[in-house]
This record gives C-alpha cells, structure tokens and sequence, in this order.
C-alpha cells in the first residue's frame, strides 16, 4: 500500500520528534548531587521516645511515691535485697513509664 | 520495562522511602528518572543545561519532601514532570532574561536557514511554536504522555490541550511542507 506524501511527511515529523526526545541524559554525577543535598535524616523522633521514657519513669515514680509497697522495695534496694514484690513494682514502673510516655508522644 | 511495571515499581520505591526514610530507595528513584527530567528541563530551557540541571535538582530536592503528598492515581513520572514544570515556570517569571533568547530564536527560526539537517532545524521550529503548543507538543507528541498527563503537567484545560495539539502538528506539518519544498527549489540557506 502506497502512502500519500502527507502520511509520509507526518510519520517523518513523528519520528523526529520521538528521536529527538529518546537522547538519554548521561548521569556525570548529578544522582550523587542530589543525594549529598538531601536535608539530613531526622533524629528527633528518638529524642522524643527518650524524652518521653524519661519523663514517665519520673512520672510514675512520683505517683508512687506514697506506696507502701513502693517505700517497702526502696527499703529493700537500698539493703541490697531483691524480692519478688521489687520485681512486681519494677515491671508497674515500666509500664506506667510507658504508658506516660506514649501519652506525651501523642499528645 | 512495560510501563505499568515501571510505575508498580516506582510506586514500591515510594512506599520504601516514605516507611523509613530510605535513601537508598531514593536513590534509586533519582536514577530511574533523572535522564527524562533534564531531558524535559533543558528542552523547556530552550538547551540552556548548566539551568536545566540546577533546577531538576531542585526538582528532585522538592520530590522528596513532598513525596508524602504523592497520590499513586497518577504514574510517579508524571508526577515529577509536573514538580519539574513548576520549578522551570518558577524561575522563568524570576529570570525576564530568558524571554529574550525566545525572540532571538523566532527571529533564527523565521529566518534563513542552516544547512545543518532537519533534525536541528525541527528544534528550531518546535522552539518557535506559541507558548501553549510547545509545552503540548513536547509533553504530548515528544515524550509521549497522554492528553490528560499533559494536562495534569501544564495545568492547562484537557480541551485546551487538544487544541494545541493538532495546532501545533498542523504548524509543523506545514513546516516540514516549506522546508521540503525549498529543499527541492534548491533555495540557498
């Protein structure tokens, strides 16, 4: 099948048009470029957590601070023992460290 | 790469970085496509590269920190054409400089010709087209994308972009027309 001249004419433009866009930018270090001015990663977030797990422990420490059971395992901790009801007030200190800070993370 | 893995692709790459920060994900999205945006960027630069390539770093500076605001219903290239469009309207507006190299090249592309083959003389005709079918006819018909991808691009109207479409094809088709009838005159360029 014959093509008439305009057909011809616009596959030619088309295809020099596509030719002229196909030419790859060779990278001569522009990736690296870019890279190196990429702001710096973020390290707030673990201040934040530390913060946070400070702030808790210090918070419940307080909150506990008139518990008979909290002045018993400090009697305990500073005699050098470490009984069972220590290790029970150790792990409600962590977890309303915890939870303190998870509160003061999102809040 | 069939383009629908490309943009799957792109799209796992995104996830990566927008997770955990991951550079290296990043990277390799700058790699993928650094080629096509200064490509893009130095054509809208009229091959002014050393300003083409300042502003598709800024380009991809601006892709990674708007990068949680990419919405996957559009490819990641497309999306990054649209960045790299801003960043060059952004700076042409600041640079009035540029608007006068646009005359000087409608003044060569009007006037005589180099004989220095078609496919130069073609970039001197494409930089001489109005504004509006430039941009369609460099996002359309060069780099292949869509009506509507070049309209999400240039923020012009879809119908708009149709219109500078074929206007823009009907203006070179007649340039091709001319320059292959001097040719044949064998009028001196």
């Amino acid at each position: 099948m014959n093509l008439s001249k305009e057909d011809q004419n616009d596959d030619l433009l088309n295809q020099l048009l596509r030719d002229s866009a196909a030419d790859a930018v060779p990278d001569d270090g522009f990736v690296d470029t870019v890279m190196s001015r990429l702001p710096a990663p973020r390290r707030h977030s673990n201040r934040a957590v530390w913060l946070g797990l400070v702030s808790g422990v210090g918070l419940a420490a307080w909150q506990l601070q008139d518990n008979p059971m909290f002045s018993h395992v400090a009697r305990d901790w500073s005699g050098g023992q470490f009984s069972m009801a220590s290790a029970l007030v150790l792990a409600l200190v962590v977890i309303t460290a915890c939870c303190t800070s998870t509160g003061v993370l999102t809040k | 790469m069939v383009p629908e893995v490309e943009s799957r692709l792109d799209l796992a790459l995104v996830k990566r970085v927008l997770l955990n920060e991951d550079r290296q994900a990043f990277n390799q999205l700058v790699r993928r496509h650094q080629s096509n945006v200064r490509a893009q960027l130095r054509r809208l630069c009229r091959n002014d590269n050393a300003w083409a390539d300042d502003l598709a770093q800024d380009t991809f500076l601006q892709a990674w920190r708007k990068l949680s605001q990419f919405r996957s219903e559009a490819r990641f290239s497309t999306w990054l054409y649209r960045i790299a469009h801003n960043c060059f309207l952004q700076a042409y507006r600041q640079q009035p400089i540029h608007e006068m190299q646009e005359e000087t090249l409608l003044d060569q592309a009007t006037g005589p010709r180099q004989r220095a083959g078609l496919q130069r003389d073609l970039q001197k005709a494409l930089q001489a087209l109005p504004e509006g079918e430039r941009l369609v006819m460099l996002y359309h018909t060069q780099m292949g994308l869509s009506h509507e991808e070049t309209a999400d691009i240039t923020g012009l109207p879809l119908g708009t972009v149709k219109t500078h479409a074929t206007r823009g094809s009907a203006r070179l088709r007649q340039w091709l027309k001319d320059y292959q009838s001097n040719e044949n005159t064998g009028v001196t360029t």
